[in-house]
């Protein structure tokens, strides 16, 4: 029978994901609306770019939620363990810091160029200034969860370090090749971090999954 | 490399959780090193044998020998 404790965690999940959603539309619209009334300004990567950084931000939120209730955070498989102890609920925040983070330094960009539009240059100094403040922080972080990381976790942060250096770097040259042979368009940096923020959140995902590590990031 | 951890685990009341507090690891890395989808460092292994009050062959079995790997 299932009692009202071991609702909790599905409840927050379902409310971490409708945060999510709302995120990701929310951006999609604003992003969409802020085109040219003709849409000839589509850019692909911008729109890569709101998706990510909503689902990176989204996924950041649904972690700290779950970390504010010790009962749930720790259950992750048909074991039961007890409540997850301070430690790891301190290591949940700062992923969940970090995610939140990474999605802000890929927002601040679009929101200060809406539609493509050049900016201001008091913007996007503005703008420029905080995706270094969120970067330095967010590299603070992330050194601070390595220091803070198993042997286990680390593997599955080298492996996936791994796994996108080799995906991304035959695609790299793969594409410089045909850009150079005049096959394809040349690549700019924007879409180029795109793509490699897609890339290794799925690489992430596929190594944490096939090891059973959950929301190890 | 096959290992008695979740059996020992079990024959003394401890949860993933509780392992892992004792070895200074994560509820994840327990749960990998049960199932053999990691295998633990040297280091760790002989923190695991000492938790348990056991040598390491007792509770990892490499099977050198059993498939031809060395």
């Amino acid at each position: 029978m299932t009692n009202g404790a071991s609702l909790i965690r599905p409840v927050l999940i379902g409310l971490g994901l409708a945060l999510l959603g709302v995120a990701t539309g929310y951006g999609t619209v604003s992003w969409v609306a802020s085109l040219d009334a003709d849409r000839s300004s589509v850019n692909f990567a911008d729109l890569g770019a709101v998706i990510l950084a909503a689902a990176l931000g989204g996924l950041g939120v649904i972690i700290f939620i779950l970390s504010l209730f010790p009962g749930s955070a720790g259950r992750r498989s048909r074991e039961a363990p007890p409540a997850a102890g301070p430690d790891q609920l301190s290591f949940q925040r700062l992923q969940a810091g970090a995610l939140v983070l990474a999605g802000l330094m890929l927002a601040l960009p679009l929101a200060a160029s809406p539609g493509g539009s050049e900016p201001d240059r008091v913007v996007a100094l503005a703008a420029m200034a905080g995706v270094i403040a969120c970067f330095l922080v967010q590299t603070a972080l992330n050194w601070t969860l390595w220091r803070r990381s198993d042997e286990f976790l680390r593997r599955l942060i080298a492996e996936t370090g791994s796994l996108c250096f080799w995906i991304l770097q035959a695609a790299l040259f793969l594409w410089a090749a045909a850009e150079r042979l005049g096959l394809a368009p040349a690549a700019d940096a924007w879409s180029g971090v795109v793509v490699m923020m897609t890339v290794y959140l799925l690489a992430s995902s596929f190594i944490n999954v096939r090891n059973g590590a959950g929301a190890a990031v | 490399m096959e290992n008695r951890l979740r059996s020992l685990r079990s024959e003394r009341g401890w949860s993933q959780a509780d392992l892992g507090a004792v070895l200074g690891v994560s509820r994840q890395a327990v749960n990998a090193i049960e199932t053999g989808k990691h295998d633990p460092s040297l280091f760790l292994a002989f923190k695991i044998a000492a938790a348990f009050g056991l040598p390491i062959e007792e509770i990892f079995d490499a099977q050198i020998g059993k498939t031809g790997e060395t």
